[in-house]
């Protein structure tokens, strides 16, 4: 991966002309897609949200302007006063010389506020932005558990988004929650661990849907090929007792309950009936 | 606590199969921390404009709040600062509907 590393049989990156790139490392560098490594090396400045050791090392291999964006972070401040600062930045460098990048770890649209209010605005300035599809922690979670979602339905939510929206949750369908460790603040923190308070009121409002003794798991995918994912078993009704170990990269999934809700027999019956099938498939050729 | 049995049918985990010590989290990977955060507020999806090929996406609702002025080329021609208080003041305009 180094700049200017496009040859004669490298396809062309998509969108020339485009003035921001919104795109994610995955969780390890070898998440790194060739799409995002032809982009980054079209940039005239990258800016990173990232606190993988190595980032700025590793997008200097693409550009020689890397501008790490954390340094906008103050402890204690509002962290979406922050976002706004961080999408403003790259606007800025994007209106003096683009093509510029924001790369964040992850997925550039998943927990990503500041490539959000980049792609909200910068599209109105009249920018184009193009965002690339990166490897996600939801892409690794499902990964590490051994999980298809299609098996029983997913549904995702933001945990103290969660709590503030009062979103319903559907106990038939697994249920992802993220930043559990970062619950009810939007003032940033770097330092110390959740108090099990922090935890009370997310444990009851999962109560409404699920028993006490109803078992989740907590994960975070390793940064690099050779460790295990970190998996932390818990009950639904213990989850203060484990907010210490909770920590801001963890997510956490709900297996969803054993009963399955009922069935349409009579789409059921369909499924493998030729009649029916000749009925909704219009044959061609 | 017990975790030999899989968590359910459909969608079976064993933490033991997976790690061989359950329960150990390590302290906290401070890269994890926040890079960005919460996909929230029903209002921003709720929008329309979701078009794939850039200039399009998003692009109704808030155009209300930027100007005519307000393109990329007619900030370019601002001193640095004065551009920069504007597009701070646009972006604090674009995102007022977030809490999160």
């Amino acid at each position: 991966m180094t700049s200017g590393s496009e040859t004669e049989t490298t396809p062309a990156p998509q969108g020339a002309g485009v003035d921001v790139y919104l795109a994610g490392l995955g969780l390890r560098p070898s998440h790194i897609t060739p799409e995002t490594s032809r982009a980054l090396a079209r940039c005239r400045r990258i800016h990173h949200i990232s606190y993988v050791p190595g980032t700025d090392e590793l997008l200097r291999q693409y550009c020689d302007d890397v501008v790490d964006l954390r340094s906008l972070y103050e402890s204690g401040s509002d962290r979406l006063e922050t976002y706004k600062a961080q999408a403003t930045a790259v606007l800025d460098s994007a209106i003096e010389q683009g093509p510029v990048g924001l790369v964040v770890y992850g997925h550039p649209l998943i927990l990503a506020m500041p490539s959000m209010f980049v792609l909200r605005l910068g599209s109105s300035l009249g920018l184009r932005v193009r965002t690339l599809p990166a490897v996600s922690a939801l892409d690794c979670l499902l990964a590490d558990l051994g999980i298809d979602p299609t098996v029983t339905g997913m549904q995702m939510h933001e945990a103290t988004d969660l709590l503030l929206y009062q979103r319903p949750i559907v106990p038939g369908c697994a249920t992802v929650l993220w930043q559990v460790g970062s619950l009810a603040t939007r003032l940033h923190v770097t330092v110390g661990h959740s108090r099990p308070e922090r935890l009370m009121p997310l444990r009851d409002y999962l109560l409404r849907f699920y028993p006490p003794d109803h078992e989740a798991v907590s994960v975070s995918t390793a940064v690099t090929e050779d460790e295990p994912p970190e998996l932390l078993a818990l009950r639904i009704g213990e989850l203060p007792e484990h907010s210490a170990r909770l920590h801001l990269g963890a997510t956490l999934y709900i297996p969803p309950v054993k009963s399955a809700g009922p069935v349409d027999e009579a789409l059921a019956a369909k499924l493998t009936s030729t009649d029916h099938l000749r009925s909704i498939v219009e044959t061609t050729g | 606590m017990p975790h030999s049995a899989p968590f359910n049918d459909s969608a079976p985990i064993n933490v033991h199969a997976m790690r061989a010590e359950p329960g150990a989290v390590a302290g906290g990977a401070a890269w994890f921390a926040e890079p960005g955060a919460v996909a929230g507020g029903a209002a921003w999806f709720a929008e329309p404009g979701a078009v794939a090929g850039g200039a399009a996406w998003f692009a109704q609702p808030q155009d209300a709040r930027v100007t005519a002025s307000d393109t990329a080329a007619t900030l370019r021609t601002l001193p640095s600062d004065v551009r920069r208080q504007r597009l701070s003041s646009l972006v604090d305009k674009a995102t007022g509907d977030f809490r999160l």
